[in-house]
């Protein structure tokens, strides 16, 4: 069973290392997210959101529904900490 | 040292250069976040600094908000989010689209260079902020157990 575990992850990592080698160089230009949406931000953000701050623009009003559910993690999380430190606290 | 709040030069540097001007900054990161580095998270985060500093140095008698009031500002923050995301929908826009906020505007500009989307996004970065200010002070109140001595119950 611990062999099968180790021979799928063996191909998995094999996998993931041959698949490497035909992504686009680190911040290349060619790259599919460089090639249309990075300009487009860069171009139009100003007059479609009239914030200077390009990365706000992506972040509070292209993704906004993204920040939304960001801000909901850490909110859910810090929530169910709470409730797991008031059992210990009631304890003793 | 019994109390662990008594030494003056602790007092003096939290409660009159310290904690002042980390709350200052923190508006201000806030604020600036449209035009330049900074935003909701960071603010949130600075703020958050501001609360654990005044309660580590100055006592519970000159902290700035309770274990409650943190929740309720993280339970605030997050509902002005959704709010602000909900609201034009009433007005013809989609989930989040600020364009269509009810607010008084002559072509998208409500007076100089201040857009309604920016508004809208300015909503969202005070909700953010306050979520995650809210959140790190409560976390760290019931890490350390403060709210058990906390007068209102915390």
């Amino acid at each position: 069973m611990r062999a099968l575990t180790y021979l799928t992850m063996a191909v998995f990592a094999a996998l993931i290392i041959y698949v490497t080698g035909a992504l686009p160089p680190h911040g290349s230009a060619d790259s599919p997210a460089n090639e249309y949406l990075s300009p487009y931000y860069i171009e139009h953000s100003e007059e479609e959101i009239g914030v200077p701050n390009i990365v706000t623009a992506v972040l509070a009003d292209y993704r906004a529904y993204d920040t939304l559910g960001e801000t909901a993690v850490i909110f859910t999380a810090v929530i169910a900490l709470l409730l797991v430190l008031m059992r210990e606290g009631k304890r003793d | 040292m019994t109390d662990p709040h008594s030494s003056i030069i602790l007092h003096f540097i939290a409660r009159v250069l310290m904690i002042p001007f980390i709350i200052l900054f923190g508006f201000y990161v806030l604020v600036h976040g449209e035009a330049g580095p900074g935003g909701g998270f960071q603010a949130g985060a600075v703020l958050a600094a501001a609360v654990i500093l005044s309660r580590l140095s100055l006592g519970p008698e000159l902290r700035i908000v309770s274990t409650r009031g943190l929740i309720v500002l993280a339970v605030a923050g997050l509902t002005l989010y959704v709010l602000t995301g909900l609201i034009p929908l009433f007005f013809g826009g989609e989930f989040l689209n600020y364009d269509r906020l009810p607010v008084p505007n002559r072509d998208g500009i409500v007076f100089g260079q201040v857009t309604v989307r920016s508004i809208g996004i300015l909503l969202i970065e005070i909700g953010v902020m306050m979520g995650v200010m809210g959140v790190l002070g409560a976390m760290f109140d019931y890490l350390i157990g403060v709210e058990r001595s906390d007068p209102d119950g915390g």
